[in-house]
């Protein structure tokens, strides 16, 4: 019995077990009430466990109880009955706000008038995009593009909150890559990175892989998405309709306490209706319906001085990539017999306006990386730089530079540099840089540097790293964002990809954390530049 | 708390008073939590999930029919609201989930009768139980709490992965018998 326990626990836990083995231990529990009974007494305390090591601050309590030193990080996490408060004290009754709400626009409006013709924001802080040195821990999501750059521009970060527009249009990202645009008149509160409700307006929502189960809450129905397009119109009475235009939405009725009644499986090019006053969803045909689309400015092109090329030569790379053209595979190196740098899958060039180009890797193909050819070559022994343009469609967790090694016990990486977004776990919400010597961390002593900084999408950025004696650092746009001393551990690696994780190609884009953008200028030095030459190195014209 | 207690916390949240509602958060935070976490195995989305589940509790707070179980009320919120995440997860593609979820099916009764015979305080005593288990099977729970996978957790103490397994296995069935008795 206490084998087959055994079994159920790990296959509960950790998964992995052939599916015929798992089928049987299915059938043992249906078998066996004994093996139930103490299977759920198994999963119980789990639970239990988990539940009390994830309360501060009970959780470092316990800890304490384990004899562990843990992440000073976990120390600012708001403990659950506070962080519960906090949104419940936000909180209206359903069944209030629709009637509260339209009484309240309507005196509003009736006495404040034309005022009311330009974007207003119910939560604006008052403030453009926060610089790194005052980042607080709850932004959730980043603006993309507006129908008024002046009012809230490109780039500024936002935190759980109401957003409200009379006129006009805002498209945001949440910080796992979800683009959301809402057409005015609309009403909204963005409440995580993963959920938005909707109270009145237009909204089109695009999920990418990795970020599926997106949720947009309305009154009366909500939507979880189950991957790519959907968009939702939600009236002032609380009916609506709800369209997926790419990928499936799952499309909930909800009652008067946010209680699912009903829930409808949508695919490509289907619609639904909901009348909450009935407690009903109908599948209406529509054409296209009156959704808004994605909107968000164009992409930026890299535009760079002339003197820039001869400048980065002159400070002496080992290998130096501008993405003007593809050869045989081959990304040209500016350096002569430097490392080559081959195109993998469907990675490309693309011509910019004004004449540039760059290495192009894009939503559209799951598998498009840069591989570097020649892995016998000490690329990163000792002291080294790496230094590179990117741009970000979208803002997860994208691998940018990455060694690789492969052990007889251990499959894992010598070195990571990547984007990161959404830090929730580590206690630093946000987006940032993130660098790690020797990943997974708790092997062999690895070390990780966060760059705690605010990237944007569809924006170049300049992304550095270098490392000097046991010192390694990370610089935002020639701005030192991270620093910490990684030992003098030396880097073991068979093979380095630019723009993603590993050359596994059966793995899905965002676990091996595949790049959905753009790279140019990447060089790579054999000594650690000084902060003025990646100052250098950072400046565009 | 008693039934006397509850209801008088629910009148004044409903009169107005919404800070008072942090004392049932304070009160069955722990048994929603572990309700959860033993169904949700992401440890973000199970505390996600039980602060959705307190947040709906106080929309819907003038539904609660003051003569039944205010904690039986929220677990079977909680119920919906796992239900709801299993919805969103997309489990379909993900063999792992599908078999936890074979799993929970096969259990339900099971673990609905564990969770009403474990009350806030037996969980309360939990860190007093842990405490009292040897430092080996100390070490083990606190590597499982970190996300290590059994093989990682069976290199970290130089066993094998088997005997990760049967050492929870053990730790688990004290700690239950200590929850339930006060003491191992």
């Amino acid at each position: 019995m206490d084998a087959t326990l055994a079994k159920l626990l790990e296959a509960w836990q950790d998964g992995g077990l052939p599916e015929a083995e798992e089928a049987e231990l299915l059938l043992q529990l249906d078998r066996d009430a004994d093996l139930r009974h103490r299977f759920a007494e198994q999963v119980a305390m789990i639970g239990a466990v988990r539940a009390a090591a994830e309360q501060n601050p009970r959780w470092l309590a316990l800890f304490d109880v384990l004899k562990g030193d843990e992440d000073a990080a976990v120390a600012e996490m708001l403990s659950f009955e506070a962080a519960t408060m906090e949104r419940i004290v936000q909180t209206k009754p359903w069944h209030k706000f629709p009637s509260l709400w339209a009484l309240a626009a309507a005196v509003t409006l009736l006495l404040t008038g034309p005022f009311w013709l330009k974007p207003r924001w119910i939560n604006d802080p008052g403030t453009s995009a926060a610089t790194p040195a005052s980042i607080p821990i709850s932004f959730v999501a980043v603006v993309v593009g507006s129908s008024s750059e002046e009012a809230r521009p490109a780039g500024t970060y936002l935190q759980p909150g109401v957003l409200s527009q009379t006129v006009g249009w805002l498209t945001l990202q949440t910080l796992n890559g979800v683009s959301v645009t809402l057409d005015a008149p609309y009403r909204a509160e963005l409440l995580d990175h993963d959920r938005i409700r909707l109270y009145r307006g237009r909204a089109r929502v695009h999920v990418p892989e990795g970020a599926i189960g997106f949720r947009l809450d309305s009154p009366a129905f909500d939507v979880v998405d189950l991957g790519t397009e959907f968009a939702a119109n939600v009236n002032t009475d609380g009916t609506g309709t709800c369209r997926v235009f790419e990928g499936k939405a799952d499309v909930s009725l909800l009652d008067s306490i946010g209680e699912v009644k009903s829930t409808r499986r949508l695919t490509a090019n289907e619609s639904v209706r909901v009348t909450p006053s009935k407690q009903d969803m109908q599948v209406i045909k529509e054409v296209n319906g009156d959704y808004p689309a994605i909107k968000q400015p164009p992409r930026p092109t890299l535009a760079l001085p002339p003197t820039y090329p001869p400048k980065v030569l002159g400070m002496g790379p080992l290998g130096y990539w501008r993405f003007e053209e593809i050869s045989n595979h081959e990304v040209r190196d500016e350096v002569t017999d430097g490392p080559r740098l081959l195109a993998e899958g469907a990675a490309a060039i693309e011509n910019e306006s004004g004449g540039n180009h760059s290495g192009a890797l894009t939503a559209q193909n799951p598998v498009a990386y840069f591989q570097m050819a020649s892995y016998t070559r000490a690329i990163l022994a000792g002291d080294f730089s790496i230094s590179l343009f990117a741009q970000f469609e979208w803002l997860q967790n994208f691998a940018l530079f990455t060694a690789t090694r492969f052990d007889e016990k251990i499959e894992g990486n010598s070195f990571i540099l990547q984007s990161y977004a959404s830090f929730r776990r580590s206690g630093l919400n946000g987006t940032g840089l993130h660098a790690v010597l020797y990943d997974p961390p708790a092997w062999d002593g690895g070390v990780e540097v966060y760059g705690n900084t605010l990237l944007r999408p569809l924006h170049w950025h300049h992304i550095a790293t270098t490392r000097k004696g046991n010192q390694l650092s990370l610089f935002l746009d020639g701005v030192a964002v991270g620093r910490e001393s990684v030992g003098s551990m030396s880097l073991d690696y068979r093979e380095i990809f630019v723009g993603r994780l590993n050359g596994n190609a059966d793995q899905p884009r965002s676990e091996a954390r595949g790049l959905v953008g753009h790279i140019d200028e990447l060089a790579v030095f054999p000594r650690a530049l000084t902060n003025a030459e990646v100052r250098e190195l950072a400046v565009t014209k | 708390m008693t039934q006397d207690e509850i209801a008088d916390v629910i009148r004044k949240v409903l009169a107005g008073n919404a800070p008072e509602f942090s004392r049932l958060v304070r009160e069955f935070g722990l048994p929603v939590r572990s309700f959860i976490h033993a169904r949700v195995r992401n440890a973000a989305d199970a505390e996600d999930l039980a602060q959705e589940c307190f947040i709906a509790a106080f929309r819907g707070l003038a539904k609660f029919d003051a003569s039944q179980s205010f904690e039986a009320w929220l677990i079977g919120i909680a119920r919906h609201r796992v239900l709801g995440h299993f919805r969103a997860t997309e489990r379909r593609h993900n063999t792992h989930l599908m078999f936890r979820e074979e799993c929970l099916a096969r259990i339900s009764n099971e673990l609905h009768q564990f969770d009403e015979e474990t009350g806030q305080d037996a969980i309360k005593r939990l860190m007093d139980c842990v405490e009292k288990l040897p430092a080996r099977v100390r070490q083990v729970i606190r590597a499982r709490l970190r996300g290590e996978d059994g093989s990682q957790t069976a290199t970290l103490l130089n066993t094998t992965r088997g005997a990760i397994y049967m050492l929870q296995l053990r730790a688990n069935g004290h700690l239950k018998e200590c929850m339930m008795k006060g003491a191992l």
